[in-house]
């Protein structure tokens, strides 16, 4: 939505600016092509690839560059969503670069650095050492772009490996986004995207998110609905996506915006309606009382909550302070209400042990009549370190070595080893078949198969 | 397509004298340097092979060896780095892009030049992504 965002915020500067989401369209161009493994392999992995995808890699870049200077811009603006972006972004800022020498390029989001909360800055400062790029912005670009724009590079954020988070009055008076120059058929589902809140109310210990966006801040209800309604009405489009870490950060607010939402929906013909989808942190019943499930049923909502460890101890050392019964209670509530319920789970945690697995296959099977109804995914995510967290900084303590990528990681004692991981993460991912819904069971196979690999081919670093 | 070279010299009884060419087209020259660093910036606008000319290397007196042999001083010609398209090309295929034939005949790829001669220097695109995929293989970002 980087582009969406940016083009608002440039617009409102008094400048004729365009937000095309080029991703889209190199994920759906090399969606069939033969080799598509090769690129991705390369963005990636630096693999290097054959003379003739090189070749195809370069023909879209040539097609992405003669959209962007059709509109005969004097800045591009790159907003890198992961790292997977950067080879990409390096290739196409040297050819634009030869194309129209004089263009300003300015690259940002979180994908200029390796994790979001990585301190390591380097291959922002490698672009413009090569003059690949002209400045980068760190962190939130809707502050730091309108600074760039009126010449204050000097502002923290530009160039610089600080940034300032946006205050809640802040995010509140940002532009909504613009989506004018999005084709919305070319996504696999139609949804507008909003951002209702940056950071996290939680300390959890994995997490990096906490460690960018250091303070936690949000939007009214009113705000945010009124974004909804404005949004709709404009593309037509009634599902919306909160790109955020959780929805119900703020309690008052996150209940004031689902009243709206459900009262609109009361009031509006059945393909007016609205409906949601955003990630959901597990509170108890008197937190979250039977009357917000109805609201949310109301409201059309689909929740994607945050677990991550069935097991009460593992789940509270990770900073998830909750008990079991709450997670229960979310589940008879879904089902209740019919509420669509998606479980985060991080699998083999470091604190984990073998007897905590077999406790975590247990807790499924006894809650097989959640499957379908309300439950209809369980993400079982590999435990990553990641950098600068603080789960990282523990690493003496819980007795693990990191490898290359956070997913690999060692247990120092040799208890667990990376083997029994995977075929733990296979019994779990057969232990929850009765939770998944159509072909999500298929493609979560795939990607574990795939991170397997990557755990398989590193576990020799040790 | 922007091609930069950036040479180092070594500096005795003067300086080598460097010109780059593309057929009969002269790109850059530099007679009488005295900087031990120089970038050549060239903008390619066709294909075709880049021949750097060097001169000026009196093999007899422009080199200073010690009792033991060893070169204390000479006056020649290295390319540092190579960089195209605002991509720098890795050492290692730096090496291998440089075909040195000496006055005398003798042909190798190398990046230090020390006798007249001229280098040949392949550019067979002027689109800096192309010529990297065929150029400089492997090579590593970050």
């Amino acid at each position: 939505m980087a582009p969406a965002v940016l083009k608002a915020v440039a617009e409102k500067e008094g400048h004729q600016s365009w937000g095309l989401d080029l991703n889209i369209d190199f994920v759906n161009q090399i969606e069939y092509y033969p080799q598509k493994s090769e690129i991705t392999n390369y963005l990636m992995n630096q693999v290097w690839p054959s003379t003739a995808v090189f070749e195809y890699l370069s023909d879209i870049i040539d097609q992405f560059i003669n959209r962007v200077l059709a509109l005969n811009p004097d800045v591009v603006g790159l907003s890198l969503l992961t790292y997977q972006s950067q080879i990409f972004t390096y290739w196409f800022t040297s050819r634009l670069k030869d194309v129209k020498p004089d263009i300003q390029i300015i690259i940002g989001g979180s994908g200029i650095k390796k994790f979001i909360a990585d301190n390591n800055n380097s291959y922002c400062e490698d672009l413009k050492q090569l003059g690949l790029i002209d400045h980068y912005i760190m962190g939130d670009g809707e502050l730091a772009l309108v600074e760039y724009l009126r010449g204050n590079l000097s502002y923290n954020g530009i160039d610089t490996n600080t940034w300032i988070q946006a205050t809640n009055q802040q995010l509140e008076s940002h532009p909504y986004p613009k989506y004018e120059d999005y084709n919305f058929d070319l996504y696999r589902k139609k949804e507008i995207p909003i951002v209702d809140s940056r950071g996290c109310v939680r300390t959890c210990e994995f997490c990096d998110i906490i460690e960018h966006w250091t303070k936690f801040a949000f939007r009214s209800g009113e705000s945010i609905f009124d974004e909804m309604l404005v949004q709709s009405k404009k593309y037509g489009i009634r599902h919306f996506y909160f790109k955020d870490s959780l929805i119900n950060g703020n309690m008052k607010v996150f209940t004031r915006l689902v009243e709206l939402i459900a009262e609109h929906n009361r009031a509006s013909a059945e393909e007016e309606k609205f409906s949601w989808q955003a990630y959901f942190i597990i509170r108890n019943s008197k937190q979250h009382p039977e009357s917000l499930f109805e609201l949310i049923k109301e409201s059309r909502g689909d929740l994607e909550l945050g677990i991550e460890s069935v097991i009460r101890n593992v789940r509270w050392g990770m900073g998830k302070k909750f008990e079991n019964e709450d997670i229960d209670w979310h589940l008879e509530m879904g089902q209740k209400y019919q509420i669509p319920l998606s479980l985060l789970l991080i699998i083999a945690y470091p604190t984990e042990t073998l007897a905590d697995w077999e406790f975590t296959k247990q807790w499924f099977k006894d809650r097989v009549q959640y499957g379908q109804n309300p439950v209809y995914q369980v993400q079982l995510n590999w435990a990553s370190i990641l950098p600068n967290t603080t789960l990282e900084r523990k690493n003496k303590e819980y007795g693990f070595e990191i490898g290359k990528f956070p997913s690999i990681w060692f247990d120092t004692n040799f208890k667990i080893t990376t083997q029994m991981k995977i075929d733990y993460i296979n019994e779990l991912n057969d232990v929850c078949k009765p939770f998944f819904a159509g072909d999500l069971h298929h493609i979560l196979k795939e990607f574990q198969a795939s991170a397997m690999n990557v755990v398989t081919s590193y576990s020799e670093d040790l | 397509m922007r091609v930069e070279f950036n040479f180092e010299f070594g500096i005795y009884n003067g300086s080598m004298s460097v010109l780059i060419k593309q057929g009969d087209h002269k790109l850059f020259e530099s007679i009488d340097n005295i900087q031990k660093n120089l970038v050549a910036v060239i903008d390619l606008v066709s294909h075709g092979t880049l021949t750097i000319q060097l001169d000026g290397k009196n093999n007899n007196s422009d080199t200073e060896v010690d009792s033991q042999g060893n070169i204390v001083a000479d006056k020649y010609v290295r390319l540092q780095n190579l960089i195209v398209g605002r991509v720098p090309v890795s050492h290692a295929n730096l090496y291998n892009l440089c075909r040195y034939t000496t006055i005398t005949g003798t042909q190798v790829n190398d990046t230090y030049w020390g006798w007249n001669g001229e280098v040949c220097v392949n550019f067979d695109q002027t689109n800096p992504v192309l010529w990297h995929a065929h150029n400089n293989p492997k090579h590593v970002i970050g």
